[in-house]
């Protein structure tokens, strides 16, 4: 009986107040980067002139101390930017999160099973469509809904390459996931080829269509987001419901059966979802790398592999790295975010890696 | 498709989007009329003119304030004696002089938006094409900016673009003065290589990793050294390539090295030791030319007329003594 | 552990196979048969150790049995064919302990056996009370007490086999489905395993059908024995009658002599 005492407080997952700890941590570390990342610019706003402005788009009766331009580069320039950020980054850390499970592979991303290639086919044809089929040229310039085009195709585009793949990925025979995975990959290769092939065609649109490829976070307005904001956060809710599957799925494909997973429709479920989130954020933002790929490694290695707090907290740092990534690429001057997030991202993460390590081997 | 991967494409596409600007075919050496929809009476705002990219754009009061987005844009409106209303302007810009002394807002090709409100122009003048990003574009026109796009997709039609951007900003009268002084000078060209042989030229853009970049077919480069009495051989009009091989059948007479501008290591010897083109006849016969005016040559401004000047003494010296 | 309780002739059983037949199919057609004619049924508080050599079709048995796998014949559970039943509702009659299990970096003891609990969850985000006091009872049976707060991928083989044991009985199934249970597991711990389910079959009716390897230690808890030799049931009966030399010397091709060794023959009939 003393087995009691000693077991149940360790019983029933993260404790109440470690769970809040370590959101509310992850969620003020978010806002923090949000509201530096709001603050600077390439054009400087005082700390106190933007809370001067802030307090009057609450209706406080504030005296404009201002230039009359600053309150537009904050809410229409600034904010709709990090907000994206914060967005993009939280689907991408979410799904990536999911797709690692999904896969039990550590090397897999949001993209591994086409929805880059996919997404980047669409983006890459809405911008290269009126330069090869000069009729195209009026459908390009309308918007639908307020969207781009190029945002509208590379949803599409997404999806119906990672539906491609499942449906590959089933005619040959049961569908495991390393089946999967190795259709991603040969999917993705050819519609990385079709890309290139319109990309060496389409001449003038080459510039937009690269920062396109190497995502950028400056398309973003509200319109966009009003669009990807319920995709995105809907879709990591639904998932986050999901935890306990995702969890037990760590333990093969046989245990997590004997546990009471019907895997085919369950992970049928999962990948739809997260393709939906990826997809909703790449239309947003092209294809950034490596966010989807290290911030589940870097939260699990922080805080553990169960996802009830991994999937939460990876969203969530996510959306900051993304925010501060992006704070740093307006800050340089027009450097694509997915270099920066390469760039700041690869070398801590490694050093993480190593420290993890090392702290594994002594004993 | 990884972000690495396209990004070691970057710096050709940099080259690619400054020098080339293919265009549309058009290069009849007839004026047509203005693109913009005049105005009847000068100095009536609020003005509506359509732009390059076919869009009305309506401009409430004579702007005070302009943002350029390309230097060709900057030139024409310092060449229109309205420099002194430029509050943003692009880190390329190097002509005339007095710009240096105006905020960049366009930095690495990158349009930096909080820059563009902080200038708080009146007008934006971009440049067509791509080459500012139309999602820029959109940006800055849902911001309430109104944003003129200008992209020539000949030489009359950097006329019609001076003409329009006069009206835009009511120098008409400048306008006229500075496009019939051009016309003058360019029936001079045209005039002065009347009649003379048109040697097969080959204008050479940049050589990147062993890729040949020229003035593609039906481009706006092309059309400069038809008018300056060359026979230009062009390469792939998307791509703007041209293979070694397909170079070495059509054998140019004349080889106009552009590159040379930025890279002193571009030189006629080091083009004649380049594996396969000693055979070409303009190396044979010593007709490789160092080309210090490209600058003007690509950038579609006042000066193109300077360019157009240049490219006509290098394909017929004779002509010009 | 003597004391054996008879399951009472009237207790239908939990499993029922019939005829079952399996073969793995490549492109299309049957390769091999893996499982011929089997036909099994157990009843609660049954514990039934399954031996065989290698490839004799145990853990294909296993799939079958809870449908994972589909062959020819009839599988049914509580009296209804297998696959009438979801997913979860097999999860919680059956708890199944595989071979070869993959254990995830970063798990603690305690959170791993939690997972047991997955197929009884109701709470979209906690463990209930029940939930904590099942994970409880299963640490104290599996005797993985000690190694509470522990990380799974840092214990040794058979602590982490006492966890994944412990895991299985969170699941508070009617059927345990052990396939080697006792691997990793040094002498100690297979006894008190062992006595474990014993115990556990008796006082809760559990019925067990575990992989055993040593006829040795099989015979020690006296179980209800099945032979499986080519995907063939070749003996099934009680330990005494199973466990013979000339049987296991003829299905595991041995020597009699050998077989009789192995089989504890010196100290039986004690």
């Amino acid at each position: 009986m003393r087995a009691s005492v000693a077991t149940r407080s360790l019983v029933g997952g993260p404790s109440l107040g470690r769970a809040t700890l370590v959101i509310g941590g992850a969620l003020v570390v978010l806002l923090a980067s949000v509201v530096v990342a709001v603050g600077l610019g390439s054009v400087e706003v005082g700390l106190p002139e933007a809370i001067g402005i802030i307090g009057q788009r609450l209706g406080l009766p504030v005296p404009e101390t201002w230039a009359s331009t600053a309150p537009t580069i904050l809410f229409e320039v600034r904010l709709p930017r990090v907000l994206a950020g914060a967005l993009v980054g939280a689907g991408l850390g979410g799904a990536g999160v999911v797709f690692q499970a999904l896969l039990r592979n550590p090397m897999a991303d949001p993209y591994v099973i086409g929805t880059a290639a996919g997404a980047s086919l669409g983006a890459v044809l809405a911008i290269t469509a009126p330069v090869l089929v000069p009729a195209l040229a009026l459908g390009a310039g309308t918007a639908w809904l307020g969207i781009g085009l190029a945002q509208v195709l590379a949803f599409a585009g997404g999806l119906g390459a990672v539906a491609l793949v499942l449906a590959i990925a089933r005619q040959g025979g049961r569908s495991n996931m390393v089946t999967l995975l190795l259709t991603g990959y040969a999917v993705s290769s050819l519609v990385a080829a079709v890309v290139a092939l319109l990309l060496v065609s389409s001449g003038r649109a080459l510039a937009s269509v690269v920062g396109w490829l190497l995502g950028s976070l400056g398309g973003a307005g509200y319109p966009e987001l009003a669009v990807a904001a319920p995709l995105v956060l809907g879709g990591s809710a639904l998932l986050l419901f999901r935890w306990r599957t995702l969890n037990l799925l760590l333990l093969g494909d046989e245990a997590a059966a004997g546990l009471g997973v019907d895997l085919v429709p369950v992970r049928r479920g999962l990948v739809l979802l997260a393709t939906l989130v990826t997809s909703a954020a790449v239309a947003l933002a092209g294809t950034i790398g490596f966010v989807g790929l290290v911030v589940p490694h870097l939260v699990r290695l922080a805080i553990g592999p169960d996802h009830r707090l991994l999937l939460p907290v990876s969203c969530l740092g996510g959306a900051a790295l993304l925010v501060m990534a992006d704070m740093a690429a307006r800050l340089v001057g027009g450097v694509p975010v997915g270099v920066v997030t390469a760039l700041i991202g690869a070398p801590f993460f490694l050093w993480l890696l190593h420290r993890a390590a090392g702290a594994r081997t002594t004993p | 498709m990884r972000a690495r991967r396209v990004w070691a494409f970057a710096p050709l596409l940099l080259i690619l989007a400054v020098a080339c600007q293919p265009t549309t075919p058009s290069l009849s050496p007839s004026l047509s009329p203005p693109t913009a929809s005049t105005a009847p009476s000068a100095g009536a705002y609020p003005l509506t003119l359509t732009d390059d990219a076919g869009r009305q754009v309506t401009l409430p009061a004579e702007p005070e304030s302009i943002v350029s987005l390309a230097p060709s844009n900057t030139e024409i409106v310092c060449a229109l004696n309205a420099c002194d209303r430029l509050v943003g302007v692009t880190d390329f810009d190097d002509y005339p002089a007095e710009v240096a002394d105006i905020p960049d807002v366009v930095i690495f090709a990158v349009v930096d938006i909080e820059l563009v409100v902080d200038a708080d122009p009146d007008l934006i003048l971009a440049a067509g094409n791509e080459l500012t990003p139309s999602a820029v574009i959109t940006e800055l026109t849902d911001l309430g900016y109104p944003v003129l796009v200008v992209y020539p997709a000949s030489l009359d039609e950097v006329l019609d673009n001076i003409e329009l951007i006069g009206e835009a900003i009511n120098a008409r009268d400048q306008a006229a003065a500075l496009t019939a002084e051009m016309e003058d000078r360019i029936q001079a060209v045209t005039d002065a290589v009347a009649g003379a042989a048109r040697p097969r030229t080959f204008y050479e853009v940049s050589v990147f990793e062993g890729t040949i970049y020229t003035a593609g077919r039906d481009s706006f480069l092309a059309s400069l050294i038809d008018l300056a009495g060359g026979g230009p051989i062009t390469g792939d009009p998307l791509t703007f390539s041209i293979a070694l091989e397909d170079l070495l059948a059509a054998d140019p007479e004349l080889i106009l090295l552009g590159d040379a501008a930025y890279d002193a290591s571009v030189t006629p010897e080091a083009v004649a030791a380049r594996q396969g083109w000693g055979a070409i006849s303009a190396v044979q016969n010593g007709r490789v030319v160092v080309m210090l005016e490209d600058p003007v040559i690509t950038r579609p401004g006042p000066r193109i007329v300077d360019g157009l000047e240049a490219l006509a003494r290098a394909i017929h010296p004779e002509r010009f003594d | 552990m003597s004391q054996r309780r008879q399951p009472s002739p009237n207790s239908p059983p939990i499993l029922e196979l019939k005829e079952v037949g399996f073969g793995y199919r490549r492109r299309g057609r049957p390769d091999r048969e893996v499982l011929r004619g089997v036909s099994l049924s157990v009843t609660p508080g049954e514990l039934v150790a399954l031996l065989g050599p290698n490839g004799s079709g145990k853990t294909t048995l296993f799939r079958v049995a809870v449908g994972l796998l589909a062959g020819s014949g009839s599988v049914r559970l509580d009296g209804r064919p297998v696959t009438d039943w979801t997913r979860r509702e097999i999860a919680q009659r059956i708890a199944i302990l595989p071979q070869l299990p993959t254990v995830p970096d970063g798990f603690r003891v305690e959170e791993l056996v939690e997972m047991g609990r997955a197929p009884h969850a109701r709470s979209r985000f906690g463990a209930s009370a029940e939930d904590a006091d099942a994970v409880e009872r299963a640490l104290i049976d599996a005797d993985a007490v000690d190694l509470v707060g522990r990380r799974v991928d840092e214990l040794s083989g058979g602590e982490r086999q006492r966890v994944l044991v412990a895991m299985t009985l969170a699941q508070e199934p009617r059927l345990l489905l052990l396939d080697e249970p006792t691997q990793h597991l040094d002498l100690a711990h297979q006894v008190a395993l062992l006595a474990t389910l014993d115990r556990l079959r008796r006082t809760r009716g559990l019925a067990v059908v575990a992989v055993l390897h040593d006829p040795a230690l099989t015979a020690l808890a006296d179980p209800r024995v099945v032979l499986l030799s080519a995907g063939r049931v070749v003996a099934d009966g009680p330990a005494a009658e199973v466990l013979r030399p000339t049987l296991l010397a003829r299905v595991f091709d041995i020597s009699v002599p050998t077989a009789l060794a192995l089989s504890g023959g010196s100290t039986r009939g004690t």
